[in-house]
């Protein structure tokens, strides 16, 4: 329901107790991201590490959420692992409805949990359940037993971490309802350091509309638009994995750690190929008729004698860029393997996949050795990267601990910072925009980088060796 | 008598819309719960999806068990609900084989009138109204009451 204030659930996980705090700021904050922004103005301590405890978790819908087709997304803001600052990350799945049936703006989680604890909020109930037994359990394991301990299914979101989140580590994210993510900048570290495993939101409220004949004309008109035209047709065909073909073609799809931007083969894990060969069903997130989710599989025979299981894997361009093109894998179920083991991991997808691609090519220079990768880094190799997912959510040792902590983090560590892909964090999938070659490594914060040289022309016959990096 | 069905459920990619369409044009409500239809998975998001929507009994075992004669048997199936009658025992849930009656947390029912609302909002085409098989009805003369 819309009021003229924000409906705030505050949950402290320290005492067990929720609150529910009106706040102003319906005409000034706009949309979930202007909510989030002020509730961290007012829960968050700029001053204080991402880790102490006082620190908020927030998560804010808009106000058009659940009243018109795609305000499906909901933002989530917190205190980065990954670079101390102010973070927002995105997800759509089930959370954005639930929140609104919830009858919630926000839900804000401050406090540490003794025990590794599970949140169940919905329009009439709020409880904090103790689920040691389901800490180190992976993503899509949890989100079963979460279903089936929890009462109430169907219209409810499950947000839970994986290992990587368990860990700490800056490149964890958070599961949203399987298939979509709060994927960038250490969500899932969040959770995971408030030993929150899980949240469970149920949307069971529903609310009368008021008297208004307006209101299901100019649905009606923004649900045709969106369905009947080909406005959102990129999204509804091949969804973002298009953009495979059209970057490579354009000579901008980072390719091994950025050592090439383009790929003869890449045919192999184009849009198009996932649908012809991959692509098993679609799914949406609540409230969007578009359903641009993809979700494609994966055979696996575990037994010579031919015993099959079958894996589900959501795929976009992001995870194909990062687990495929990046790391120079070219077959789209070798990309699907991949995907799924960061999947249960709950690592971001993005950020773990150009930290191996940094690591690889650090491997193939000698900066670092099997001592620190454990298993021999190739460009191509999917099974070596998909043991290294494991790794690097894991932190099984300290060379896993430190690319965790970012690929810069550990490239100032080995060296290797001319070909860390990172612009303020892990670079995303594509290479366009003006070309520069810096001098010195990029600072931290992308703001602050500044152009050393003169730029490059774009011809890649004059490319000068060093790293391409691109100001997106 | 044409009543809604869902005969394209491996379609279906959960968006509610369906759900959403009905609360909002039949019952006046922002809901995913308080309509005719409901979406749901068979066992988590990897599973696939259905729908839980009224399927025309004739006679209607909601109907029958209805203490007030708030629900009308539709002639050829179905059933429409003259919600001033309704005092929220919920019996008509309990009676109802396929769970397609929805009580909201108040007791109040919502179920399919099949009136084809939802249709043109699935956005793949899962949804058709079709006639009921006039072979299934067994007898004419049952439930001829009017709406």
């Amino acid at each position: 329901m819309i009021r003229d204030y924000f409906r705030v659930l505050t949950i402290n996980l320290t005492t067990g107790q929720g609150n529910i705090v009106e706040v102003g700021g319906r005409n000034e904050a706009a949309g979930g991201s202007g909510l989030a922004a002020l509730l961290f103005g007012r829960f968050g301590h700029v001053d204080k590490p991402w880790n102490e405890p006082e620190q908020p978790l927030i998560f804010t819908i808009g106000p058009l959420t659940g009243y018109f087709p795609l305000m499906s997304k909901t933002v989530c803001a917190f205190k980065s692992p990954f670079h101390n600052q102010y973070a927002e990350s995105h997800a759509g799945g089930r959370s954005a409805l639930a929140l609104r049936f919830a009858d919630l703006d926000a839900l804000v989680i401050t406090g540490k949990a003794e025990k590794p604890a599970c949140i169940s909020v919905g329009s009439r109930h709020l409880e904090i359940k103790e689920v040691h037994y389901l800490w180190g359990m992976d993503v899509f394991a949890t989100g079963k037993y979460l279903r089936n301990m929890f009462r109430g299914s169907g219209h409810r979101s499950i947000l839970r971490i994986g290992p990587a989140g368990e860990q700490g580590s800056p490149m964890a994210c958070i599961n949203a309802d399987t298939y979509r993510h709060f994927g960038r900048l250490g969500g899932g570290a969040v959770m995971g350091t408030k030993n929150l495993k899980g949240i469970v939101i149920q949307g069971d409220a529903s609310f009368l509309l008021p008297e208004n004949k307006e209101y299901p004309k100019i649905f009606k008109e923004v649900h045709n638009q969106l369905t009947d035209t080909d406005m959102m047709s990129k999204y509804h065909n091949l969804g973002t994995p298009v953009n495979v073909m059209i970057l490579n073609d354009l000579k901008s799809l980072p390719v091994r750690n950025l050592q090439q931007t383009a790929d003869p083969h890449i045919g192999g894990i184009s849009g198009e190929k996932f649908a012809e060969a991959a692509l098993l069903r679609n799914n949406a997130c609540s409230g969007c008729p578009v359903g641009c989710i993809h979700i494609g599989f994966v055979r696996e025979r575990f037994h010579e004698e031919n015993r099959y299981l079958y894996r589900q894997v959501s795929y976009d361009h992001e995870p194909i860029f990062a687990t495929g093109s990046m790391l120079g894998v070219l077959d789209c179920f070798a990309v699907l393997g991949i995907m799924d083991v960061v999947e249960r991991m709950g690592l971001d997808v993005m950020s773990a996949g150009v930290a191996l691609a940094w690591a690889t090519e650090a491997f193939e220079k000698g900066l670092i050795s099997e001592a620190e990768t454990l298993v021999p880094l190739k460009f191509g190799d999917a099974e070596r990267y998909k043991q290294a997912m494991q790794f690097l959510a894991m932190g099984t040792n300290e060379f896993y601990r430190t690319l965790g902590r970012g690929t810069m983090v550990a490239a100032e560590r080995y060296n290797g910072k001319d070909f860390a892909c990172v612009l303020g964090q892990e670079m995303a999938g594509y290479a366009t925009g003006e070309v520069f070659l810096p001098h010195k490594p990029l600072d931290s914060d992308i703001r602050t980088w500044t152009r050393q040289d003169i730029p490059l022309t774009r011809n890649p016959a004059k490319r000068t060796p060093g790293r391409r990096l691109i100001f997106l | 008598m044409k009543i809604l069905t869902t005969p394209k459920m491996e379609r279906c990619i959960g968006c509610h819309s369906c759900s959403l369409a009905c609360a909002r044009l039949v019952h006046k409500r922002l809901s995913w719960d308080t309509a005719g239809i409901r979406i749901r998975t068979s066992g988590g998001l990897s599973t696939g999806f259905e729908a839980r929507n009224c399927l025309a009994c004739n006679p209607a075992p909601c109907a029958l068990a209805c203490p007030t004669g708030a629900y009308l048997q539709r002639k050829g199936g179905g059933v429409l609900v003259r919600k001033k009658l309704c005092i929220r025992c919920g019996e008509c849930a309990k009676a109802c084989p396929v769970d397609a009656i929805y009580l909201d947390y108040t007791g109040e029912p919502f179920v399919c009138i099949h009136c084809s609302r939802c249709v043109q909002y699935c956005p793949h085409d899962c949804l058709e109204m079709k006639e009921l098989n006039e072979e299934t009805v067994t007898d004419e003369s049952e439930g001829d009451l009017h709406s």
